[in-house]
């Protein structure tokens, strides 16, 4: 009896442990942005509890694979091609996802997506995660963005209280504020001064004079990237967009030598700003706070007082500008991966805010707490105690922001360390809200034509010579110059290129 | 020679040199004041050649960034190791191509030559390294490039004036030509490696592509990736910040960058005079046959 009894313990434990799940690998890529220390990326906190908290419960080893930021897009492609990119691997580059997806280079997740990603797909929400669909398949899972503004306009309050003037809230205020500048002189600057900081026309004011457009009107401007905002040279409204800059050029209120700054230049506007000679610009967001232009300012000009405006209005009196789509990062499985379904399984684990918050910020009341607007403010803890999560949105990779239950609190987390007696929290809340406020967003084509991949850039290239060349041409000269230009540039792709996009657009969106 | 030219000529010669030394010069001393001086002052471009309100904050604060010195550290051991590796390599390859002993060695040769004009591309190269185990070693960072075929002829090219006496007495009396290399060749060619061996360390020194795409491990960071980092982290801070990075993490400011720079330049440059010297003369060997 007593052998009997042990030979079916011994089976029952046999078949216990033939069934017990095999533990399965899960590589997941992660951005190094070489800003943290060693073995926080791979072990750091966040990663351990990542492997106690979803791992071990669902019997998955995971491994972290760092990946360079600056390079991502090389060390993927080259990740790809070698047959070993990790199960969950991301990009920002849209184009390289679509060519993936087009060339079965991705894991198809629409079932899995049904099946495990309830939580995942009401917290993206449908809009952005059509982003992710190619030929009706979901191939990527695009992250959700939270602060789509990108391009803001401040002034000189100072200045403005000194001349008498109030806040401009239209184009023609605006003007009337910076011709005053240029007049006046408040700020004593001579011939430093930049009454306009701008390199030529800013993005915000070149969106004001586009005529009221429509979705499909706009899958056919060539561009609209956070880069490149306004790089078309025939949308109905660019000739009077340019006419204003050339007058602002004409009658010397952009700087001196603004066509000679380098592109994307880091040195002239911010050293102009730093010593106070400027008088409104547009540019990235809260500009001198990103580019810590603040201590500087503070001690060459300590009366400067910026203040945030949105006063580049249309013809329906909107104030439209570039934005964000509402998307982050994509992310995605390659076709030879076997894990699909544990990818989406995790991401989906991970949309649940409490999860998000602690791999980000640890655990209340150890590693933080809550300020009276329900902020996350760390402690500050040393050592082990330290919840060392590195770029926290690296991490969670499927949100780009704060984890937050309201569009004010993630502007007010994100913008915290900038505020001070000066600058209260209420600016930035109201600079964010501008900045996307009447927002343009590009348009999607999943499948952008050819011509647009050949011709696109050389034509955004050529579009900004010319734009320079407008704006400083001789203002009697400037109507038959811009219609000769503008003709050239269409002939020479722009208008291929453009029938071509809205053929795209008009297929994609056939009903 | 010098009673040909005129004082005029001399003084114009020299005002052109100086010139020219000037304008390689100018940009180190502004990328040190820039590292000396405030923050405040860089931003507002009020650095020229000599640092204003000076400071060493900018390097206070790498030192006490860990991660910058122990990518120097691993630099420096890395470039020790690799030098001595492909040296040896280098070496061992060239002097056997000198014997004419060695059958074929014009085909070996050819085959070598062929690899400095054509490569398979970074593609094959990382399937290699991934499939030999070495993804996240030193090794792949001392192996691809150990022997440089352009080094290797130089060596060969300069062995091969060592006179073939030498090498036929040694035999006569015994040794074998491990012996031979090691007692009589390598004493009598330490200029060429001397040379050679500046050549590679400062090409392993200035290399950081191989990094990016074979290391993820930040204990094996060289201290050029680490460099890219900073300055990249410092170009796009709101790229950086809008994606989510804490700002107290990323930004570093322009001073920092300067003293970055200095401090991922300097131990090459303190390198560089003292085997200057071997430097000239042995890139001279064997640019004459006689």
């Amino acid at each position: 009896m007593k052998r009997l009894v042990l030979v079916i313990a011994a089976i029952t434990l046999l078949l216990a442990v033939g069934c017990a799940p095999k533990e399965r690998t899960l590589r997941i890529e992660i951005f190094d942005r070489g800003n943290v220390q060693p073995g926080v990326l791979e072990n750091g906190p966040p990663a351990q509890w990542i492997q106690k908290a979803f791992g071990d419960p669902n019997h998955v080893k995971i491994e972290w694979v760092p990946v360079p930021r600056p390079k991502e897009v090389e060390k993927l492609q080259l990740m790809m091609a070698a047959g070993d990119a990790p199960d969950l691997c991301f990009t920002y580059d849209a184009v390289l996802v679509a060519k993936y997806a087009n060339e079965g280079g991705l894991a198809d997740l629409t079932k899995s997506l049904a099946r495990d990603g309830k939580t995942l797909s009401s917290f993206i929400g449908k809009d952005a995660l059509d982003y992710g669909v190619f030929n009706g398949k979901q191939y990527a899972i695009p992250g959700k963005r939270q602060l789509l503004g990108i391009s803001g306009t401040w002034i000189r309050k100072d200045w403005l209280d000194k001349l008498g003037l109030p806040v401009p809230k239209t184009r023609d205020e605006w003007l009337n504020a910076v011709r005053m500048f240029k007049a006046k002189d408040p700020g004593k600057c001579g011939a430093n001064l930049m009454a306009v900081g701008d390199t030529g026309l800013s993005w915000n004011i070149a969106y004001s004079f586009y005529e009221p457009n429509t979705e499909r009107d706009r899958a056919g401007w060539v561009g609209p990237t956070s880069t490149k905002a306004f790089h078309d040279m025939a949308i109905p409204g660019t000739k009077e967009a340019l006419k204003f800059g050339n007058m602002l050029n004409a009658e010397g209120l952009l700087p001196k030598d603004w066509a000679l700054w380098p592109k994307n230049d880091m040195l002239n506007l911010q050293a102009a700003i730093s010593k106070g000679y400027v008088g409104t610009f547009t540019n990235n967001l809260a500009y001198p706070w990103f580019y810590n232009l603040m201590p500087a300012i503070q001690k060459n000009c300590p009366e400067c007082e910026w203040v945030p405006i949105d006063p580049f209005t249309n013809s329906e009196g909107k104030t439209p500008k570039y934005v964000y789509s509402p998307i982050g990062i994509f992310n995605m499985v390659p076709a030879s991966s076997k894990n699909a379904d544990l990818v989406v399984k995790y991401l989906n684990w991970m949309a649940d805010l409490k999860n998000m918050t602690k791999i980000m910020f640890g655990d209340e009341g150890t590693h933080y707490d809550l300020d009276a607007n329900g902020l996350i403010v760390p402690r500050k803890l040393s050592g082990d105690q330290v919840w060392e999560a590195g770029n926290i949105l690296d991490r969670v990779i499927i949100l780009n922001g704060r984890p937050y239950d309201s569009i004010d609190k993630a502007i007010m987390a994100q913008t915290a360390s900038w505020v001070d007696a000066k600058y209260p929290a209420q600016v930035f809340l109201d600079h964010y809200k501008m900045v996307q406020k009447d927002g343009v967003p590009p348009v999607r084509l999943a499948s952008p034509p050819d011509s647009l991949s050949k011709q696109g850039a050389m034509l955004m290239d050529k579009a900004e010579e010319m734009m320079k060349q407008l704006i400083a041409a001789k203002p009697a000269e400037f109507d038959a110059m811009f219609d000769k230009m503008q003709k050239e540039w269409l002939d020479m792709g722009g208008a291929q290129v453009k029938a071509d996009m809205l053929a795209v657009y008009d297929k994609e969106h056939k009903k | 020679m010098r009673t040909g030219k005129s004082r005029v000529e001399s003084v114009l010669i020299a005002a052109v040199l100086a010139f020219a030394a000037a304008l390689c010069l100018l940009p180190i001393v502004h990328e040190i004041a820039l590292s000396l001086s405030s923050n405040e002052a860089v931003v507002a471009r009020e650095v020229g050649l000599l640092p204003v309100e000076p400071t060493l904050e900018s390097y206070r604060q790498i030192m006490r960034d860990g991660t910058v010195m122990r990518a120097l550290g691993f630099s420096v051991y890395l470039t020790v190791l690799f030098t001595g590796i492909a040296m040896l390599l280098t070496t061992i390859c060239a002097y056997p191509l000198t014997r004419p002993e060695l059958r074929g060695r014009r085909g070996i040769m050819t085959f070598i030559v062929i690899t400095m004009y054509f490569s398979g591309g970074i593609l094959p190269l990382y399937i290699l390294i991934k499939t030999l185990g070495m993804l996240n070693t030193e090794w792949s960072l001392i192996l691809p490039l150990a022997v440089s075929p352009f080094n290797l002829i130089i060596m060969r090219t300069s062995l091969s004036t060592l006179p073939d006496a030498l090498t036929e007495s040694a035999l006569i009396d015994g040794a074998s030509y491990f012996q031979i290399l090691r007692k009589i060749i390598v004493p009598l060619s330490l200029p060429i490696i001397a040379t050679l061996s500046l050549f590679y360390a400062v090409g392993r020194w200035n290399t950081f592509q191989d990094a990016v795409f074979y290391i993820t491990k930040q204990a094996l960071w060289t201290i050029q990736l680490k460099l890219s980092y900073i300055v990249l982290n410092n170009t796009q801070p709101e790229v950086f910040i809008a994606e989510g990075a804490e700002s107290r993490l990323s930004i570093v400011p322009a001073a920092l960058n300067a003293a970055t720079v200095m401090i991922a330049t300097l131990p090459i440059l303190v390198a560089y005079p003292w085997l200057q010297r071997y430097f000239i003369k042995g890139a001279m060997i064997g640019s004459v046959k006689e």
